[in-house]
């Protein structure tokens, strides 16, 4: 489908360099000319530049050297609200909407009176404009009274692209924005950012998947080590030639070998129940194991983890670790137990961004740093997140640098080594590859196991049937808040286990 | 020279990183205080004799101490307006009881600031009620009780507290240098080498992390805040007693925007998780010799209280300037 673009040209750079102190972050990216129509997938690893490269663009940061060329001519951001102004908008992961407020009062947020011209505001004059416009941009009807917040995410991802667009927007970046959708979900979003082009708007996409890349892209722009390796047609690259290409080499996903896991029962729920979005679930775990949960966003499987962590409030009948009844009324509770977590919400839940990396890899396990008066060991403390720094394959510039200096994957590699560190005898992982490269995804397999082979519990939550078929020993499958079914997590049993996480689930179209 | 500098090259990359080493945190602020007191020794020549240098350490040691009790509620990521309220009330309990007998007095004030500060906490961890609303209500009832005790300034302080700030040698006043090194000491080692003072950063630095981490993130809240209440009553209201030789129902009143401008300038996180004790205490003598100067010039209070004022604020917009620059 070689796709001749009729638009003219939208976008290129020559030549932009980027440092960070030592760091070059980007060495002479020459972007292949974007335009007017075009979808455009930006893949690389973790730290290969794309986000800071994104920056720029958006005027967020900006560049050492180079020129930044919009329809031809040469410009220079000097903060955000230039980018924005010429027509460039970033759609992230999260929303960036109001949820309490309607779809139409988002749409026109700070702009209602140039909209329909008067101070006093008149709803339903908003509402039809809404309503007009996303039919416009989507061919597509959503009730423009909704409150966001009772739309799903890909509605909410529309509602963010018609804003942008009503605000003059050419050029659409989206960051990772599928980051927590379901593959039905993303297919709907691909579907309507294919739908999007045919308005002569420019689209950026960039995600880890690269499969989804390959999917929705006009366009492959492969970035390596801040250099831009190649520009090219979606239908001249394959998925393996684009893996080679990022990362220098030909590796792929790579899972360790299985071990058995013990008969012996290491962690066993009964009857947990959250409000009114899980019900009753009971199921045991046993020593060396890991159990995958899998499940739609949204049927309970969030909750379940989170609940015996005791971060949200649970009702349960009883809960036994290691033969022992616990309970776990909160984080401080679990973690006493020996049970940790690792939250999928990386930034917000598992980085302490502003405190060293130092601190925050040990941060489950300052009591057995210190001595009884709390006075910490300076040298045991040193030594051992260097050990675990080289360990874990933590690259950071120093043990000093600041949590938010790390890139994505190596932020989540500390974190399984800080829980690794605690020595407890149960994880519970949410979604612990998600949002890292095929580097760092192959690290953290090899980790998770290793944990199962020491004798401990793994549960661990996952959108990737693939990872789930070759990592986990059994699967519980969540559905409106119940377990349906636990299969063996094996090879052969993969469309068996997709049947169950789709079967007669609704799903609202937007 | 060059088997020196291998050799150099070589024991670097042997020292181990380490956290604590962030080097010349503290040098800013502190050539900051240099280059004020050069500047107020020019003007005023006589700010280098015996009396002047004893003003300085009288004023410097409640706003340090109000500032530390500052620094550890803003560590966790609470705030406490009711720090001048309660240096108010202690100066005006402290001028009675002191006089009468000093074991009671002391161990009034105590008792002072451990309910004053369980309260805040409890307001703030147990009822949910903002910082910043909870503490400023407390302020209120704190002034109202000082007044009650005293309407208008007077009482006395005992000679051998007075002993403490007045004894010098060489002009130089011993005591005053040793209590400033010894609480910031305390700070330095409590912040970096006790696995409480990383709770109380971790819980600034993002509560809901540090929760995950297994930190009970509430008893830490309320400790800041029973901390803050103790060194306030017992070490900032009492050399605010000794400062005045009186009690007095509202002279603490400045102290509540000075340890936050301290605190803030003295590199302290205003949203939580990161301060720095040697800044800390460079701030404190910042704000000192502005202050000493303006004695020195003569200037009388109110105006004193107007160019503080404005200064304070130019000072915490630099502050919050120069951090915008950097992340950005």
């Amino acid at each position: 489908m070689s796709k001749k673009y009729l638009g003219n040209e939208l976008i290129r750079t020559e030549g932009i360099e980027k440092s960070f102190g030592p760091t070059k972050a980007l060495k002479d990216i020459s972007f292949k000319a974007l335009h007017e129509g075009e979808i455009r997938g930006l893949v690389g690893e973790n730290g290969a530049g794309k986000t800071v490269f994104i920056s720029i663009l958006a005027g967020i940061l900006r560049p050492d050297k180079g020129s930044i060329y919009w329809h031809g001519k040469r410009v220079t951001f000097n903060s955000p609200s230039d980018a924005m102004q010429l027509g460039i908008s970033v759609v992230h992961q999260g929303t960036d909407l109001v949820p309490e407020m309607s779809v139409a009062n988002n749409i026109f947020l700070g702009r209602e009176k140039k909209t329909i011209g008067r101070i006093v505001l008149d709803d339903k004059k908003l509402q039809d404009e809404a309503g007009r416009l996303i039919d416009e941009f989507f061919g597509i009807v959503i009730d423009p009274s909704l409150l966001v917040e009772e739309l799903d995410v890909v509605a909410q991802k529309v509602i963010q692209v018609t804003r942008a667009l009503s605000r003059g927007t050419k050029l659409l970046i989206f960051d990772e924005a599928t980051a927590q959708m379901t593959e039905k979900e993303k297919h709907r979003l691909f579907y309507l950012i294919r739908k999007l082009s045919n308005s002569r708007v420019g689209t950026i996409f960039i995600s880890h998947i690269l499969e989804e890349v390959l999917n929705v892209a006009d366009t492959i722009t492969i970035f390596r080590n801040g250099e831009e390796i190649t520009t090219s047609d979606k239908d001249e690259i394959t998925l393996p030639k684009l893996i080679k290409m990022m990362t220098g080499s030909e590796k792929g996903l790579s899972f360790p070998l299985k071990t058995t896991p013990s008969n012996d029962i290491l962690f066993s729920v009964y009857g947990l129940t959250v409000g009114n979005r899980l019900k009753e679930v009971s199921f045991d775990l046993r020593y060396k194991e890991i159990v995958g949960i899998m499940g739609l966003r949204g049927q309970g499987k969030e909750d379940l983890l989170r609940a015996i962590f005791g971060i949200i409030p649970k009702k349960i009948e009883k809960m036994l670790l290691k033969g022992k009844t616990v309970t776990t009324d909160s984080p401080f509770e679990a973690v006493k137990n020996k049970i940790a977590f690792l939250s999928d919400k990386r930034d917000e839940e598992g980085m302490f961004l502003t405190r060293p990396a130092i601190e925050n890899l040990n941060a489950l396990h300052w009591e057995v740093l210190s001595n009884r008066a709390g006075i910490i060991n300076h040298e045991q403390e040193v030594s051992q997140a260097e050990r675990a720094v080289r360990k874990y394959d933590v690259r950071t510039s120093s043990l000093g640098s600041l949590g938010s200096s790390l890139s994505g994957g190596n932020k989540q590699k500390l974190l399984v080594a800080r829980l690794a560190l605690a020595e407890p005898d149960l994880f519970l992982l949410c979604n612990p590859t998600y949002g890292v490269d095929v580097g760092a995804k192959n690290q953290i397999y090899h980790y998770i196991a290793e944990l199962a082979t020491l004798g401990k519990g793994v549960l661990m939550t996952s959108d990737d049937i693939n990872e789930v078929v070759n990592l986990c020993h059994r699967v519980i499958i969540i559905r409106n808040g119940m377990i349906t079914n636990i299969l063996p997590a094996t090879v052969e049993n993969s469309h068996e286990i997709l049947r169950e996480v789709y079967e007669s689930v609704e799903i609202k179209n937007p | 020279m060059r088997f020196f500098g291998r050799c150099m090259k070589a024991l670097k990359s042997r020292i181990p990183d380490m956290r604590h080493i962030r080097k010349n945190r503290a040098m800013t602020t502190w050539s900051i205080v240099f280059f004020l007191f050069f500047v107020e020794w020019i003007i005023f020549p006589e700010s280098l004799g015996a009396a002047n240098l004893q003003t300085i350490f009288i004023i410097a040691i409640p706003l340090f101490f109000a500032t530390l009790a500052q620094t550890m509620v803003m560590i966790v990521g609470s705030i406490d307006l009711s720090i001048g309220a309660l240096m108010s009330l202690t100066t005006c309990i402290a001028s009675y009881l002191l006089v009468e007998n000093l074991a009671l007095g002391i161990a009034t004030l105590i008792v002072l600031g451990a309910v004053v500060g369980l309260a805040n906490g409890f307001l703030v961890i147990n009822l949910k009620v903002n910082p910043f609303i909870a503490t400023f209500g407390m302020m209120f009832a704190l002034e109202g009780a000082a007044l009650t005790i005293r309407n208008y300034p007077g009482g006395a302080v005992p000679e051998s507290l007075l002993g403490i700030v007045k004894f010098q040698i060489y002009s130089i006043s011993i005591y005053e240098i040793l209590i400033l090194i010894l609480g910031a000491g305390f700070f330095w080692f409590f912040l970096n080498k006790t696995s409480s003072g990383i709770h109380f950063l971790a819980t600034g630095a993002s509560r809901s992390v540090a929760k995950n981490c297994g930190i009970n993130v509430d008893l830490v809240t309320r400790k800041a805040h029973l901390i803050c209440g103790l060194i306030t009553a017992l070490f900032a209201g009492l050399f605010l007693t000794i400062r005045f030789q009186a009690g007095s129902p509202l002279v603490g009143e400045p102290y509540l925007l000075f340890s936050f401008a301290a605190s803030a300038l003295g590199a302290t996180r205003v949203s939580g998780g990161d301060a720095d004790a040697g800044s800390l205490l460079g701030a404190v003598f910042i704000l000192t010799l502005i202050e000493n100067a303006m004695n020195l010039a003569l200037i009388d209070t109110k105006s004193q209280w107007i160019i503080e004022g404005f200064l304070l604020l130019v000072i915490l917009a630099a502050v919050g300037s120069s951090k915008k620059r950097r992340s950005g």
